[in-house]
């Protein structure tokens, strides 16, 4: 039985390292960082945190969680901003904000709009950390009960239900995109017999290619070849109006935000969602649930819309960390580079993170409830300029970005090596966007390959002499099997089935 | 031509069929690779075990993805049906695409080694700022000047990087 208590008490403890100058400095530094990120059209929170892992490696590890898990709330909320003022989301997970709170802009109460939007996040986060602090001690009792041949079957789970929905119409071209991962992963000395594979005789690539050019590649470069050549303009209110919440909206949006926080936060765990995912489904379940006059509201501007997104949204932060901490497998694309982020300072986390790294979980939880505050105090204060930055035309915002990308890679390893790569990972991404590839199956193949490629093997080495059906003999292996040939069966469907 | 994006792709799904060809493609050299490593003592830790399944994978999903393409009906008779379905795609900016991943690589691999980071970023945003932007020249400058000075002096002095 997970003792719930003494969880608690380490969690208390670790508050209290997470409250030093430093880092919580760090924290307030990544939530005014994310947010503005976030809040400018085009600039995605995958992209934040493609840039910024490489510069984490040069804080230590509590200063690096504490900001980028700033920064990956901060940019989660800052797209609504966009959103509800110029009906761009800043991110994906926006969209719904979107819908609800740009036609309350337009009537000039984009304040109010923006207000819902950042209590509700505020909600949101601390209902995912709630999640995470009571399911954690149970998930990691069943993780370590769990094989390799089980975690090469999660691996491979988490690659395909990252196609099947990313790749909504065509599951197909989402496997694609996951299966070439798995290869560029491959890239290097193999991890067992030290051959080398797919180098191409370049000793460079022993080591693999850098994850940090390749996410600066596919989110950052590739961004600015899709949305700087664009003709369509974008124009924005001229009245804002009040931010803070009246008390009364302020106790709808409590109620609303608990109940999806929840639905939120559990959508965030299932590998690989994430908030965009969690965004729509509570928005969905909040326009169906809707009566009356609050029902004619959605689509014309509903604050309980607006509520059930963005609580959905940024609870489902704190859901992905759940699989990522306990098994390994990150919960979404931005959970897989938080993930790269923690292997570049040499963390592995999984089923024995307790044991390897007493206190990182309970430091984590931490780090999420002073990225909370940061968050919705940095986002009050500075939501006034913010809206007015959003006038930067993006004729000027997109090219300031090439530089940042460029020294971004330059930095991971200090050669132009990564610089290469980051410009050929930036075409393969723009041409993989225009034929409607998506790059998040792509990230979780680079993350997950590595996992399913050592698995696989310790698992054929565990299993030899033995009958093949010996794979039918362990429960959760079988149970997780059948998991795997349902994704197949879906994909495989939806993929070939004949539009109505 | 007019391009549609669909839920399912781009209309008239060329693209997607040159997609299944060059993975199959891939697929192939992939197993053949894989095949051509080592393996000594067996398949069972052979390096190429795993890139031979990944290339068998990607072959059988190149197949499915161009079965799912050819079963596509006419696509004027979905969009007919149910406009939701359906919307102009994106037009391709070809040429403006072009100049900014061309103007890329020419900052990375030409203004870079020939003048450094600092004075290659200050040619390389006045150029690409001036043209998609047509502000006046002057603001062009400032803009350039104030964010070559803020990158390179806050890499340089804040996360002590090395420039190029």
């Amino acid at each position: 039985m997970p003792d719930l208590i003494g969880e608690f008490v380490s969690f208390f403890d670790q508050i209290s390292v997470a409250l030093q100058p430093t880092l919580l400095l760090a924290s307030f530094a990544g939530a005014l960082l994310g947010i503005i990120w976030g809040s400018l059209p085009g600039l995605s929170t995958t992209m934040a945190m493609a840039l910024l892992i490489g510069f984490s490696t040069i804080m230590n590890l509590e200063t690096a969680i504490m900001f980028l898990l700033a920064v990956y709330m901060g940019s989660t909320l800052g797209g609504s901003i966009s959103a509800i003022f110029v009906n761009i989301p800043g991110t994906p997970a926006a969209v719904c904000t979107g819908i609800e709170g740009f036609p309350l802009a337009q009537k000039g109460q984009g304040g109010l709009a923006l207000g819902t939007a950042l209590t509700a996040s505020f909600i949101g986060n601390l209902t995912g950390l709630m999640f995470l602090v009571f399911l954690f001690p149970l998930i990691l009792a069943l993780a370590l009960e769990i094989g390799a041949w089980e975690m090469f079957l999660l691996s491979v789970i988490g690659i395909l239900l990252a196609g099947n929905l990313t790749a909504s119409g065509l599951p197909v071209k989402g496997w694609i995109s996951g299966w070439l991962g798995i290869l560029i992963a491959m890239i290097g000395l193999d991890p067992v017999n030290a051959y080398p594979r797919y180098t191409f005789g370049m000793n460079e690539f022993y080591g693999g290619l850098g994850f940090v050019p390749i996410m600066i590649g596919l989110f950052g470069l590739a961004e600015v070849l899709r949305v700087l050549p664009s003709r369509t303009p974008y124009s924005m209110p001229h009245r804002s109006g009040r931010i803070f919440p009246p008390l009364r909206i302020f106790g709808r949006i409590a109620k609303t935000g608990t109940r999806y926080g929840i639905v939120g936060a559990t959508i965030g765990a299932i590998p690989p969602l994430g908030p965009d995912v969690a965004a729509f489904v509570c928005y969905g379940i909040a326009k169906r649930r809707a009566k009356g006059k609050e029902a004619e509201k959605f689509g014309r501007g509903s604050l309980d819309g607006i509520a059930a997104a963005e609580t959905g949204n940024n609870a489902s932060i704190g859901g992905t960390l759940l699989p990522m901490l306990t098994l390994g497998i990150p919960g979404g694309v931005v959970a897989a580079m938080y993930l790269g982020a923690l292997n570049l300072h040499n963390v592995v986390v999984g089923p024995m993170i307790n044991f390897s790294y007493p206190g990182l979980v309970h430091f984590h939880y931490a780090a999420l409830l002073a990225g909370s505050i940061s968050t919705y105090v940095i986002a009050l204060l500075i939501a006034k300029p913010t809206i007015k930055l959003l006038a930067t035309p993006r004729q000027i915002l997109m090219p300031l970005l090439i530089p940042l990308c460029l020294i971004g890679a330059y930095a991971s390893d200090v050669t132009m090596i990564g610089v290469y790569v980051m410009i050929v990972f930036g075409i393969v991404g723009y041409i993989l966007n225009r034929v409607g590839i998506p790059p998040g199956p792509l990230v979780m193949g680079i993350i997950l390959g590595p996992l399913a490629d050592t698995s696989f093997r310790r698992a054929m080495a565990i299993f030899e002499g033995e009958p093949p059906w010996v794979i039918l003999t362990r429960p959760v292996g079988v149970l997780l099997l059948l998991v795997v040939m349902w994704i197949a069966y879906d994909g495989l469907f939806r993929s070939l089935r004949r539009p109505r | 031509m007019q391009v549609i994006r669909t839920d399912r792709g781009l209309w008239p799904p060329v693209g997607d069929y040159v997609l299944a060809g060059s993975v199959a493609v891939l697929s192939i050299a992939v197993i053949v690779s894989a095949v051509r490593m080592p393996h000594p003592e067996g398949w069972g830790e052979a390096p190429g075990l795993f890139p031979l399944i990944c290339g068998v994978g990607l072959l059988v999903m190149a197949a499915i993805l161009a079965l799912a393409v050819w079963r596509r009906p006419a696509i004027e008779a979905e969009t007919a049906d149910g406009g939701a379905l359906s919307e102009q795609a994106e037009p391709l900016e070809l040429g403006r695409t072009l100049l900014v991943g061309g103007s890329v690589v020419v900052y990375a691999l030409v203004l870079i080694p020939l003048m450094g980071y600092t004075l290659a970023t200050l040619v390389y945003l006045c150029s690409v700022i001036w043209y998609f932007w047509r502000g006046r020249l002057a603001w062009v400058i400032v803009i350039s000047l104030g964010a070559t000075a803020f990158l390179s002096q806050t890499f340089k002095h804040a996360f002590s990087i090395i420039l190029p």
